[in-house]
């Protein structure tokens, strides 16, 4: 996909002839414009931008490019799920793909865990602190997630953590249960309900420049773990 | 009935169940019903069983039903099947079924989407008997028609997931139809268009950048099941019709052939298979198995292992050629020994399908070791019988969408069906040769194969049986691999255990290692063994009433009194009779060995066995043996009565007394030299030192749930001199003289009783038969004979 470099640097060493090395051969790889292109494309896909997809295929004279069905769909039940309204998003799902949490688990559990997250914060934020605000938390998460959690060992190690909100004062929470909370939760399950439905969709379940850029960073960090100077990449392509 | 709290969309997650009176409240809530119950087994159990199925299908009788409404009426009832399909059975009425075909039909104005969630609810109602049964037998063309209709639709409109999901599902519900015996019509023409639909979705797994990548693998791997499908069935169809040609030539009687027993249908006949291929394959058969063949070099297991069982399908059938069945042992053995390393669905059933390929095949079994399969095998046991945290368990994306293969849904039976086909791919390793035996032995099969009785499992205990089968045909083995071994307790046990066909199965692997040379014998001879086998005598079912007796017949040759006697003690006389005139005839020639054996011993076993059953009766019985003209039933009843003369004079006096009984044998001897040309001599006994590893060979194995290997061997019916010695051997008994020296008047007497029923005619026509022991035998007879001149 990116140029046709075919790179041979052992890493193992960390003279400065090696980083040398390792710069030019980095500055003789070729990308092509189209494969970076194709990239941006695929990024724009998987996140559910349809619209900008379509314009940038256009500019960038793509002409054999392939946009999956319901993209507007499935990033309504993303923004949904972002919102914390996940009611409705189980919803919108369930239209969507009415198979998805029958046979995704992970995936329900955790829209359901969010749920109870929502119901948790109004007490921890001291919207409602009455004991009916917390019975509801507990009648929830019984009726809701008691059930499912037995089947899978994470589901009942991630529950046991999000229960524990409820036992503690907030002021006494620790790093790991202020994240519990955190608003970047809704992050992380939209992106596995995105996931969800692109996989179900037959289509590849992450954007292949994300991969890239994740990857890129990992080598970046195993350089620094083993004391290798490397120069940080900077694509040299312009992108139409 | 059914469970939701309110009506409004928002609050559905509430609790307060609420119950439907009747199905236009349902409908009324299905949205916020669907909405509750997906993904959510307890809730689906809580429908289901206040009576959600029923109002569900009673919907589809309704008029006017619109097409969303329809639309969210099949998505409750997928999801609610996905749970449990049982209590859908009950209602489900002929008309339910004719409105989804009705809907399918109308194909042109049904939306996609609609249609896809339809197939899918018509493939699970397929999947009950009945259904299909009515399916089938009344609608059989014009939904064949369709599915084709459908499942092709990749060839005619442009590929999206929508069109490749439709085909996948007409292809398992044309697989489904095919299993019932649906016939396909114009054969060359379906078998074309898997084919085409193959390579279709192969293609475009390649050229559309990975996007319809699942979609199309579960595409091949689907039509590649139907393929195999097919296959069976018409390889099946053709037994049949084989089989009623040869039964209306009179070659073979009914109920002498079993369909499976008809295994390579052409006999090399290369015409017929011409005829057969061109039947099935069209005229691009040749071109079609070179297909499946690149398909077997493909990354996907699943698609390796369907189009090996395609391929393997047509090798058990003969219908391969010389370089395509070399291509089986040279390059799908070793690849389905390497699947062995694969994903979990592939170490279910590689060794299954290996198994099939190795069977009773040399070349096929050296190719296997060659390949690794020792050490391979080895390792799947270890993977299968290593114990897990966590046995929770899924089944991949592929295999979740494909009916193809019909595995178990948990972990702790998927590794069940791993062990169980591994260890019948050992037990096929092991049918022939020592060589192979004795490497399983030292590879340390043993405690695995041992343990595996004892699992609760009556497909694995059964495996496990196969193999001790399959080991104890060597006396090698028997004497030193197994004679530590502890498994007389664990195959006593499963004497008793309630599934017919694992009792069975052990009482075959029991067989071997009850014989007298066996190290194991002591072990095994207890008084609960021998009372388990006599209530197993009493058995309906005819295939382990037939093992129980053989094991039965190990059990009373031997040296110990005490123990030989037992079995005939408990069996009782009017049971013993009752054994001889069974309905199946194993049973009665084994009951006759058993009187052989018992009777071959000591003279206080004839004795005995005739105080049980006066002489009056038992010549009766042998009498109508021999009437039979069976030989199996021949050979047997003729050795009672040489075992009967060689005890006393006053027994051999009650032979000669039974006139017609002898003539008859004299009958059988004279008909058995004009149409045999002896090869070798056996002893007087039914020996199991000598004749064990024949007997052993020739034992039948239970048919359901095993792959083709183990198909029924009746007993050979063809002829061999035993019979003739058999009649030489009781003239010798009968006249064996008291002294050495010059015969008494007794000698002469029986000698002439002899002579006046023809024997001496009948021996000397035999002094020049060309069988030495027969020739041997007769000089004896003669010169015995031959004394009242």
């Amino acid at each position: 996909m990116v140029g046709t470099s075919s790179l041979d640097i052992s890493m193992s060493g960390s003279s400065s002839s090696d980083a040398e090395q390792w710069e030019k051969q980095t500055k003789s790889v070729h990308i092509d414009n189209s494969d970076v292109n194709s990239l941006i494309l695929d990024y724009l896909v998987i996140q559910g931008d349809e619209e900008a997809a379509k314009t940038f295929a256009e500019e960038a004279q793509i002409t054999d490019y392939y946009i999956p069905p319901y993209v507007k769909e499935r990033l309504e039940i993303c923004e949904l799920i972002k919102s914390g309204s996940i009611n409705s998003a189980i919803c919108k799902l369930n239209e969507l793909e009415p198979e998805i949490l029958d046979t995704n688990s992970e995936l329900l559990f955790e829209l359901l865990r969010l749920r109870l997250l929502e119901l948790i914060r109004e007490v921890v934020e001291e919207k409602d602190t009455s004991d009916l605000a917390v019975e509801r938390c507990l009648n929830f998460a019984h009726e809701n997630l008691a059930p499912l959690a037995p089947s899978n060992q994470k589901f009942l190690n991630s529950l046991e953590l999000t229960m524990s909100l409820l036992c503690f004062p907030p002021s006494s929470y620790s790093p790991a249960l202020k994240n519990v909370l955190n608003y970047s939760q809704r992050e992380r399950v939209a992106n596995l309900a995105n996931v969800s439905i692109l996989k179900s969709q037959g289509l590849s379940n992450e954007s292949r420049l994300l991969s890239l850029v994740n990857f890129e960073r990992w080598c970046e960090k195993e350089a620094q773990r083993n004391s290798i100077e490397v120069q940080k990449f900077v694509p040299k392509a312009s992108i139409k | 009935m059914v469970a939701i709290n309110d009506s409004t969309d928002s609050s559905f997650f509430k609790e307060n169940p609420k119950i439907f009176k009747d199905e236009h409240e349902l409908l009324r809530y299905i949205v916020p019903f669907k909405n509750w119950v997906i993904g959510r087994p307890d809730r689906k159990e809580y429908a289901i069983r206040n009576g959600a199925p029923k109002l569900l299908l009673n919907l589809f009788s309704l008029e006017n039903l619109s097409m969303n409404e329809k639309y969210q009426v099949f998505v409750v009832l997928n999801s609610l099947m996905s749970e449990d399909q049982d209590p859908f059975v009950q209602f489900l009425r002929h008309e339910d079924l004719l409105s989804v075909m009705q809907m399918i039909s109308k194909r042109d104005s049904t939306p996609y989407g609609m249609l896809n969630i339809t197939l899918k609810v018509f493939n699970t109602m397929l999947s009950f008997d009945k259904a299909a049964e009515y399916v089938t037998q009344l609608h059989s063309d014009s939904i064949i028609n369709q599915m084709f209709d459908l499942y092709t639709l990749p060839l005619k409109e442009q590929p999206s997931l929508d069109v490749l999901r439709i085909s996948n599902l007409s292809s398992k519900i044309l697989h489904r139809l095919i299993l019932y015996n649906s016939k396909v019509g114009d054969s060359p023409r379906f078998c074309s268009a898997l084919f085409q639909i193959t390579n279709r979705a192969t293609q475009l797994r390649l050229y559309s950048r990975r996007r319809f990548w699942n979609d199309c693998s579960i595409l091949i791997t689907n039509s590649l099941g139907t393929l195999n499908a097919y296959l069976k069935q018409h390889v099946k169809s053709y037994k049949q019709r084989e089989k009623t040609r040869l039964e209306s030539n009179g070659h073979v009687s009914p109920r002498d052939m079993d369909l499976d027993e008809i295994e390579n249908v052409f006999e090399g006949n290369k015409d017929k298979v011409a005829l057969f291929k061109s039947e099935i394959f069209g005229p691009n058969g040749d071109e079609y198995i070179t297909q499946l063949f690149c398909l077997v070099r493909q990354f996907d297991p699943c698609i390796r292992l369907l189009s090996i069982s395609c391929l393997v399908t047509l090798y058990k059938a003969g219908i391969l050629s010389k370089n395509q069945t070399k291509e089986i042992q040279m390059i799908v053995t070793p690849i389905l020994i390497r699947l062995f390393f694969e994903s979990r669905e592939a170490k279910q059933i590689a060794p299954r399908i290996l198994a099939i390929i190795i069977n009773e095949n040399e070349i096929m079994q050296k190719t296997a070791v060659n390949a690794g399969f020792i050490d391979a095998a080895k390792y799947l046991l270890e993977y299968a019988t290593k114990e897990e945290e966590n046995e929770i368990n899924f089944l991949s994306d592929e295999l979740q969408s494909s009916v193809c293969f019909n595995l178990p849904a948990t972990k702790k039976e998927q590794k069940n069906l791993i062990l169980e086909s591994v260890l019948l791919a050992v037990a096929a390793l092991t049918t022939s040769k020592d060589e192979y035996r004795k490497l399983i032995v030292d590879a340390k099969y043993l405690p695995v194969i041992i343990n595996a009785l004892k699992i609760n499992s009556n497909s694995v205990k059964k495996a496990a049986c196969e193999c001790l089968l399959s080991l104890s045909r060597s006396v090698y083995i028997l004497r030193t691999g197994l004679a530590d071994a502890d498994v007389s307790e664990p195959l006593i046990k499963l004497l008793s255990d309630p599934d017919t066909r694992v009792k069975s199965t052990a009482t075959s692997a029991i067989c071997n290692l009850v014989l007298k040379f066996s190290p194991l014998r002591e072990k095994f001879l207890t008084t609960n063994f021998i009372d388990t086998l006599i209530s197993n005598i009493s058995t309906k079912d005819s295939s382990l009433r037939k093992k129980t007796v053989w094991v039965l017949r190990h059990v009373v040759f031997g040296d110990d009194e005490t123990i030989q006697l037992e079995p005939l003690k408990k069996i009782g006389a009017s049971k013993l009779v009752e054994l001889c005139n069974d309905e199946d005839l194993g049973v009665q020639e084994q009951m006759l060995q058993v009187l052989r054996n018992f009777t071959c011993q000591k003279e206080e076993s004839v004795d005995f066995l005739l105080k049980m059953v006066p002489m009056e009766l038992l010549a009766k019985i042998l009498l109508e043996k021999l009437e039979s003209k069976n030989p199996i039933l021949i050979e047997p009843s003729i050795y009672i009565l040489v075992h009967i003369a060689a005890s006393d004079g006053e027994l051999r006096d009650s032979i000669l007394r039974q006139t017609k009984l002898l003539l008859l044998v004299k009958e059988i001897m004279l008909q058995e030299a004009q149409r045999l040309k002896p090869e070798q001599m056996s002893t007087n006994v039914s020996s199991p030192e000598s004749d064990s590893e024949m007997d052993l060979q020739e034992d039948d194995f239970d048919r359901e749930m095993r792959p083709p290997f183990d198909i029924y061997e009746e007993d050979t019916y063809e002829p061999n001199s035993e019979i003739l010695l058999a009649g030489i051997w009781l003239c010798i008994n009968i006249l064996w003289p008291k002294q050495c020296t010059s015969p008494s008047q007794e000698d002469k007497e029986r000698a002439s009783i002899l002579q006046n029923l023809g024997f001496g005619e009948c021996l000397q026509m035999l002094q020049n038969h060309s069988s030495p022991d027969v020739r041997e035998r007769v000089k004896d007879a003669l010169m015995y004979i031959n004394v009242t001149d």
